[in-house]
Formats: structure tokens, C-alpha cells, sequence
């Protein structure tokens, strides 16, 4: 191409520039730090990492991790769905308030949305004497801890689902009705195909919330290794003690579980047509 | 000559837009482009305007015997009307006017009130005196339109190209805004190009109408001369209903246009041929006749007025005599 | 959702809208409104007292500072890096755009210790700075570093698509109007993106603003000098100092929706002018 550059087009140099700015800076802030977890994990060799993985905090962390994750998920992607429902489907009042209100989460703090738990279920919290009564431990146990998790992966689903499911409209599912399906059936044969990758793209991004998250986790836990500490509460510990081999061991199962779900998420886009939406 | 085109390819990955396209448009003519989707139209009138470009080495493009064929648009001074406006949203009208005054290195940039005044001047003239104060959202689509036209005028622009300048507006505004753009050419006297795929629109308006078929020229001529002697088949088919008939015995194809078709009584000495009226639609002042000839089982679509229809007594399943001014195009 | 849609014959309104709003209320609204509630209780006084400590005010220059600092630098390069994604085709292109959600989907304490082994004065760029006698990890620019690192994705997702529905034939305009291709860009494209610029800004200050895992291995935490507010917050709960981490909370949350509101208001805005 000679100096003939179609006019919504950037000259050769500019192009240069700005591709080499945008490589220089994703590599710097992204791919020098995903490559020091891994090389820092494999520094003192496959054994060390391996102990690292499979030492008996290390598990029981891993087992804690999954637990809280295998409760919030679920509740959330039902909620998502639930919460789209009645969004998408119908018109009430204080329908964007509603909106606004789900999307709160996102706003507060990781700390903030831990300590909102600690004030009503803590020792000094508002139901705190009454769960004392009753032998009953939320705060620094894992009930506290899937709440919390619950909080800050609140609005993963349904905002997937509620923009999606609003321009898909209603005539499907009048079509189902009117051909004598049960509401039931309407959801589960009309609905729910044209959703599933939406459901499956916000529950991935939940799932990956869930697995990693750090502050608000970390208010309700009582870092009480082997019963309270999920796996980036972990890897805190062992870092705080210098172990940097093992903790990076642990961030790299965790650094592959990004990579993983930014695979799945990049295919979802491209399989389903998703358009991407900042969360 | 005003704008000299030779020999342009245009190619897009396999695809190839333009096969060669050789055309002169003389001073202060109104040219249409006329020719289905995908015939190449619009690429070339963006070449024409540098907005896209030949294959290196493949064409050359002259505005007023300049060769611009490597000039970026903004050295150009072409005036282009795009299809969809492309108003800047977030200026006023009088901004968008303004924009190719505004944007001259300071030397050539005229002062604030030249710019002013030739704004208005301009708005005066495209009939949006007024409004020079609202946004493009706040406008109608023929307002918008005329916009663009006004904006694209402020830089005194060589040669005027409007792509589909009609293709986003309504039946109404359409016609209203063609009859102004015909007088409006005649004031200005800009060479102007214009892109359509509306034959009557290109018949109506220009003094020049280049068919285009398939990234190639089938012919140039006045709307005359492209409607009453095609140069192809494509032409003739293109520009207008017609016939297409067999005669028996022969493997040609002949053309014939509905108002050539004469209808006579099936008795009548001097018919060629004879045919069945299958169906008579009748409206306003001219009738269509939908027929199945005798012989070769064709079916054939003539026009006649309602006045002549309603002396011969015409009705639906009627025999009638038929002579046709035959064409060989084949 | 402007006109009201007669009520739907689709079943199940009651049952969903229900549990939606049951599960918000207990999870999440309920819980906010207990921290003002107890807040309250510190009166206008006590509260003020709380929050006009020297410690509580350094925390809060350092986060607003570092989080609009590290805002607009967000701003700086998001623009530049989402102009590349939408704008060039090169080879690589799919796998940066990718790439950009990686502070998305990497839990924030994995890149916490990340940026601080990295920065850290022995570690593979801070050893670089350290003849110059500049310090990253464990002072403020460490702390911008993992802000701007978890802000990154929010310029970019929020002007990708509004880059890519930009009107072409706007540019093509201006070029034929004789404009320059910076003057297009400065005259016709930037002022119709700064809606969405500044949305994207805001929410990765507001992030940045509440962020603590990435941040905290990378901060040194000395009170008055690289502390955060929320980290504050945790030390005041670990000391049960519980009128002082909730009226915190307060103000921090009483901040974020202030914020929440401005990101609506600047969406609804440049919602409105695109629809023209």
C-alpha cells in the first residue's frame, strides 16, 4: 500500500506506535506477572511443588474453596434466573430500582461486603447473643463465609441473563402457552435454550468470583488453618511466612483456574455471539 | 472534462467490484449511477472521491485534469453526501456547515465572520435557514439530508458526490427533495455524481445515466437513450418492465416493453399474434393486461389506457390480436 | 420499559418477583442498611470523631488519590489499547483481547503477591529501579500499580463497543471535508466517546477506590503512609474497634452509591445522545 490510506485509517507509524504501546503495556501489567506465578511455583523444582499442593492445609483449603463455591454458585444462578424472569417477562413498578439494587454488590468493597455479615452475626453483632444462645457460628466459620461469597458474586447471573432475556421478548413463550404447554414446560423447552449460554457464561464468571475471592472472605474467616482458610486465604498465610514457593504452588492452581475460565468465557463469546459486557 | 476514470479494478479479497471501468463526466453535468446492488456504484464513487482506491497500479482517477489517483480525500475537494448522512452527532447544524472551514491550516482558514456568513449563506440556500442551532437528532431526514448536502458544499468542493442521496427518506419526501436537487443542480452548477439503484430516479433527474452491472459499465447515455435503444439485454431488462418473447421456430429471445404491445380484436388481419387475457387489472388512468400467447405458451404483461380498454369492450378471458415492435437481444 | 406493557399472561410473576426480592433483601439490602443503622448509633458527633483521625484521613487521601490517579491512567491506556483492538487487524489481536479480562478472572490475592514478588526490591523489575533509588513495592507506586493492574478491564470493555459502532462514514466525512486524520479524531471521534471514557474511569476508580486483596500485599501498610482504607477497616475489626470499622463503611458505602450513581447517569447520557 502506498500513501493511499483509506481515510478511517491510521497512518503505518501511528498503527505501529499504539499496537506496540498496547503489547508493552498488557504485557507489563498482565503476562511478566502471570509468568512470575508460575516461574516462582516451579523454582525449587516438581517435588517441592507437588508437596506444596498436596500438604494437608493445602487440601483442606482446596475442599473449603470448593465447598463455598458449591453452595453460592447454585443460589446465585437461581436467583439469576428468577430475578430475569420477572424483569424480563413482566412490567411493574420500581422495576429499575430494582435493576440498580442488584447490581449494588458490585459497588461495595470486598471488606465492606464482609463486614456487613460480622455486624449482624458476630459475637457483638445484632443477632450475635441469640446465635450464642444456641451454639449457633456464623462469623469465622464457613455459613459466614459462603455468605459473603453469595455478596459479592450477587449480581453475576442475573446480569447476563436480564439484558438478554429483555430483547428476546415474550413471543416464544406466548407461542408455547398458547400451543397449551404449562408454565413449566414453557421455561424448561423455550426459555431455558435460549438463555443456556448466558446462564452458563455468568455462572462461569461467578464460579471464578467465588473460587478466588479475597477481602470479604477474609473479614468472616478466622484463619483457622485447616477448617477456615480457602485457598487465596492460603496462599496469604504462606506468604506471610515466606514460603513464597508454596504460596505461588497454590496461586498457580489458582492462575490456571483464570486461565481457564478466561478460556471458556472467550469461547462462549465466540460460540454464542455474546456480546461482552464489563462486570 | 471534469472527472476522468481509466481503467479501475477494485478488487476485495477474491471479489472483484470493478472489472475495468473507463468513463468521462464533462463540466456541470448531473450524472447518475445507475445499477442493482453489488454492480460496483458505490466503490466507485467512493474511488472518485478517495475515499477508497484503485488496485495499486490498476486505474487512474483525474478531477478537472488533475490526477488525484494517489490523493488522500482530504486533498481532494470532492463534496461527499453519504448514504446515511454521517452528520457529526454532537455538532450543531451550524457546526457540521462549518467543519471543512474550521478544520483549514490557519494560512487558508477564513475568519470567524467569512465563516459565518458563508454558513448561513449555505443554509439560506439548502432551505434550513433557522436552524442552524439544533442538532442532527432534532431533524427530519430530509433536513438531515440537506445538511449534508449544505456541509459538503461549504468546502467549494470540485465535484458534489451523493451516495443514494434519496435511499433513507419516505415515498413523499423522496419526490419533493428529487424535483428540488434538479433546480438546485441548475443554480449551483457543481458537476454532480450521484449513486442509485432507482431507475426512475436516475431517468428523472440526470442529464447522464451510467448503468453499471457486475463491476462493469453496459452502458452511458442520456435518460433517452438508455431507455428507448438498450445497449444489452441487462439494460433493457434493468430500466423498465419488459417482455420477453420467443417466436416460434426460433431460439432467440426478443424484448418488448408493456406500452409497445398493441392490442387488437382477435380477427383483426394485421396481428402477428395472438393471445389470451388472463387477467386485467385495471386502475387509474392506464390498464395492465397480463397475456398467454397461442402458440408458445409465453406469458406477456402490455399496458394500454383505460379509454382504449373501454372501447374495445376488453374483458378477462377475451382472445385478442397482438402486434409487437420485436427486438433481437440475444 | 418507558410504556407500560399490559400485565403478561406468563405464569409465575409472583413466585419469581417474590424470591428476587426476598433474596436481595436478606443478602444484600438488609445487611447494608445494618451498617447504617449502627453507624447511627455513633451520632453525627461520634461519627465525625471517628473518621477525622489523622490515620483515617491519610488512609483516605492515599485510596481517593491513588484510585483517581491510577483512574486516569486507566483512562489513558484503555482508550489506547481498546482504539488497537477495534480499530487494527494484526495477528495476535484475538489473544490480547482476551487477555484484557485477565484481572477479571485472576483472584486478586494471586495477583497481589504477583505484583509484589515482581516489585519488590529483589524481585525481576524492582531490582531494576532499585540503583535509582526508586522504591515500588511496599510504597504508593506499588499500590498504583495493582490499581491501575485490577482497573485495566473497565476502560477497555466499556469503550470497545461503543468504538465499535462508531459511524465510519463520520471519519470518512471529515477526511473529505478536508480534515487532518488527528483533527478527525480530536473534532469527530473523541468528544463522541468521552461518555463512555468517563463511565469506564469512574468504574475503575470505584473499584480501586474499595480494592483490597491485590493491593494489600503490595502496600507495606504503614499507618499514616501506605495504608488503604480498607485495610483500616480490617485492622479496626481485629482490634474490635467495631464503631470505628462501621463508620467506615459507611462512608465508603455511602461513596460507592454516589459513584453508582454518576456511572447511571453518565450511561443514561450516553445512551441518549447515541440514539440519535
Amino acid at each position: 500500500m502506498s500513501a493511499t490510506a483509506r481515510p478511517s485509517q491510521d497512518s503505518l507509524w501511528t498503527r505501529l506506535l499504539l499496537i506496540g504501546g498496547t503489547v508493552g503495556f498488557l504485557t507489563l501489567f498482565l503476562f511478566v506477572p502471570l509468568a512470575l506465578v508460575f516461574t516462582e511455583a516451579l523454582r525449587k523444582g516438581l517435588q517441592v511443588y507437588a508437596e506444596a499442593i498436596t500438604e494437608e492445609n493445602a487440601l483442606s483449603a482446596i475442599k473449603l474453596t470448593l465447598t463455598v463455591t458449591a453452595i453460592s454458585v447454585p443460589l446465585n444462578a437461581v436467583f439469576g434466573v428468577a430475578a430475569a424472569w420477572a424483569i424480563a417477562k413482566f412490567s411493574f413498578k420500581g422495576k429499575s430500582l430494582l435493576l440498580a439494587l442488584i447490581d449494588l454488590p458490585f459497588a461495595v468493597s470486598p471488606v465492606v461486603s464482609g463486614l456487613v455479615y460480622v455486624l449482624l452475626f458476630g459475637a457483638r453483632g445484632l443477632f450475635g447473643p441469640w446465635l450464642d444462645e444456641h451454639n449457633i457460628q456464623i462469623i469465622f466459620a464457613v455459613p459466614g463465609m459462603v455468605l459473603a461469597t453469595v455478596f459479592v458474586t450477587f449480581p453475576f447471573v442475573a446480569r447476563e441473563l436480564i439484558p438478554l432475556m429483555q430483547s428476546q421478548g415474550n413471543d416464544e413463550e406466548y407461542a408455547a402457552l398458547s400451543l397449551g404447554a404449562s408454565g413449566w414446560q414453557t421455561f424448561r423447552k423455550v426459555t431455558l435454550p435460549n438463555i443456556k449460554w448466558a446462564l452458563f457464561y455468568g455462572i462461569i464468571l461467578c464460579n471464578a468470583r467465588a473460587m478466588g475471592e479475597f477481602g470479604a472472605v477474609s473479614v468472616v474467616s478466622g484463619h483457622i488453618r485447616g477448617e477456615t482458610n480457602t485457598l487465596p486465604l492460603h496462599v496469604e498465610v504462606l506468604y506471610n511466612e515466606y514460603n513464597s514457593a508454596a504460596a505461588f504452588a497454590c496461586a498457580s492452581i489458582l492462575s490456571l483456574l483464570g486461565l481457564l475460565t478466561l478460556a471458556l468465557k472467550t469461547f462462549i463469546e465466540w460460540r454464542a455471539g455474546l456480546r461482552r459486557r464489563h462486570s | 472534462m471534469s472527472i476522468v476514470l481509466k481503467n479501475i479494478r477494485r478488487t476485495f479479497g477474491t471479489f472483484q467490484a470493478l472489472r475495468g471501468i473507463n468513463l468521462e463526466i464533462a463540466d456541470h453535468q448531473l450524472v447518475a449511477l445507475l445499477g442493482p446492488s453489488g454492480s460496483g456504484k458505490t466503490t466507485l464513487l467512493r474511488i472518485i472521491g478517495g475515499l477508497d482506491f484503485p488496485d495499486p497500479g490498476n486505474g487512474t482517477v483525474s478531477i478537472h485534469s488533475e490526477d488525484v489517483t494517489e490523493k488522500p480525500a482530504a486533498d481532494r475537494k470532492a463534496g461527499f453526501v453519504f448514504q446515511h448522512y454521517a452528520l457529526f452527532n454532537h455538532l450543531s447544524v451550524f457546526e457540521n456547515v462549518a467543519f471543512g472551514l474550521e478544520v483549514r491550516p490557519r494560512p487558508t482558514r477564513p475568519s470567524k465572520e467569512a465563516i459565518r456568513d458563508r454558513v448561513l449563506e449555505l443554509l439560506r440556500l439548502v432551505q434550513l435557514d433557522g436552524l442552524e442551532q439544533r442538532l442532527p437528532s432534532e431533524l427530519s431526514g430530509g433536513q438531515r439530508q440537506r445538511v449534508a448536502l449544505a456541509r459538503a458544499l461549504a468546502i467549494d468542493p470540485k465535484v458534489l458526490l451523493l451516495d443514494e442521496p434519496f435511499g433513507a427518506l419516505d415515498a413523499k419526501v423522496r419526490k419533493d427533495l428529487r424535483r428540488w436537487l434538479r433546480s438546485f443542480h441548475q443554480e449551483i452548477g457543481v458537476t454532480t455524481v450521484f449513486v442509485t439503484h432507482d431507475q426512475q430516479e436516475a431517468l428523472e433527474l440526470a442529464d447522464v445515466v451510467v448503468v453499471m452491472n457486475q463491476g462493469q459499465i453496459e452502458q452511458t447515455g442520456s435518460p433517452q437513450e438508455v431507455y428507448d435503444r438498450p445497449a444489452t439485454p441487462f439494460v433493457y431488462e434493468f430500466l423498465g418492465d419488459v417482455n420477453k418473447v420467443r417466436k416460434p421456430g426460433r431460439p432467440d429471445l426478443f424484448y418488448v416493453r408493456p406500452h409497445e404491445v398493441r392490442i387488437l380484436f382477435a380477427g383483426d388481419s394485421s396481428a402477428e399474434f395472438h393471445a389470451k387475457i388472463e387477467h386485467l387489472f385495471a386502475a387509474g388512468p392506464s390498464a395492465r393486461l397480463s397475456l398467454r400467447l397461442t402458440d408458445s405458451r409465453d406469458t406477456l404483461d402490455a399496458d394500454m389506457t383505460r379509454a382504449q380498454l373501454e372501447e374495445m369492450g376488453l374483458s378477462e378471458g377475451d382472445e385478442v390480436g397482438l402486434q409487437l415492435a420485436l427486438t433481437s437481444k440475444t | 420499559m418507558s410504556s407500560k406493557r399490559p400485565r403478561s399472561i406468563l405464569p409465575g410473576f409472583g413466585l419469581s418477583l417474590g424470591f428476587t426480592v426476598a433474596y436481595l433483601g436478606v443478602i444484600v439490602i438488609f445487611p447494608l442498611i445494618m451498617v447504617f443503622f449502627n453507624a447511627s448509633g455513633l451520632g453525627w458527633s461520634g461519627f465525625w470523631q471517628t473518621l477525622a483521625t489523622p490515620r483515617v484521613l491519610s488512609a483516605c487521601r492515599l485510596s481517593f488519590g491513588l484510585a483517581l490517579l491510577a483512574g486516569l491512567l486507566n483512562g489513558i491506556f484503555g482508550l489506547m489499547i481498546a482504539w488497537v483492538l477495534t480499530r487494527y487487524r494484526f495477528p495476535g489481536r484475538r489473544f490480547l483481547d482476551a487477555s484484557v479480562d485477565l484481572p477479571f478472572a485472576m483472584p486478586t490475592a494471586v495477583a497481589g503477591i504477583a505484583l509484589t514478588a515482581l516489585y519488590a526490591p529483589n524481585g525481576w523489575l524492582g531490582s531494576l529501579a532499585k540503583p535509582y533509588g526508586i522504591k515500588i513495592a511496599f510504597a504508593p507506586a506499588g499500590i498504583l500499580i495493582a490499581l491501575v493492574f485490577i482497573g485495566l478491564p473497565f476502560v477497555v470493555r466499556t469503550l470497545q463497543p461503543v468504538l465499535e459502532d462508531f459511524e465510519i462514514a463520520q471519519e470518512e466525512a471529515a477526511a473529505s471535508l478536508g480534515a487532518t486524520r488527528w483533527q478527525t479524531f480530536r473534532r469527530v471521534v473523541f468528544p463522541q466517546i468521552v461518555p463512555a471514557l468517563i463511565t469506564g474511569t469512574t468504574l475503575a476508580f470505584a473499584r480501586a477506590v474499595g480494592e483490597y486483596g491485590s493491593v494489600v500485599f503490595i502496600a507495606g501498610n504503614m499507618p499514616g503512609k501506605t495504608e488503604i482504607l480498607p485495610l483500616l477497616i480490617i485492622t479496626k475489626l481485629e482490634q474490635f474497634d467495631y464503631p470505628g470499622a462501621t463508620a467506615l463503611a459507611a462512608m465508603m458505602l455511602l461513596i460507592s452509591f454516589a459513584l453508582l450513581l454518576l456511572i447511571n447517569f453518565l450511561q443514561r447520557k450516553s445512551l441518549g445522545k447515541n440514539r440519535a
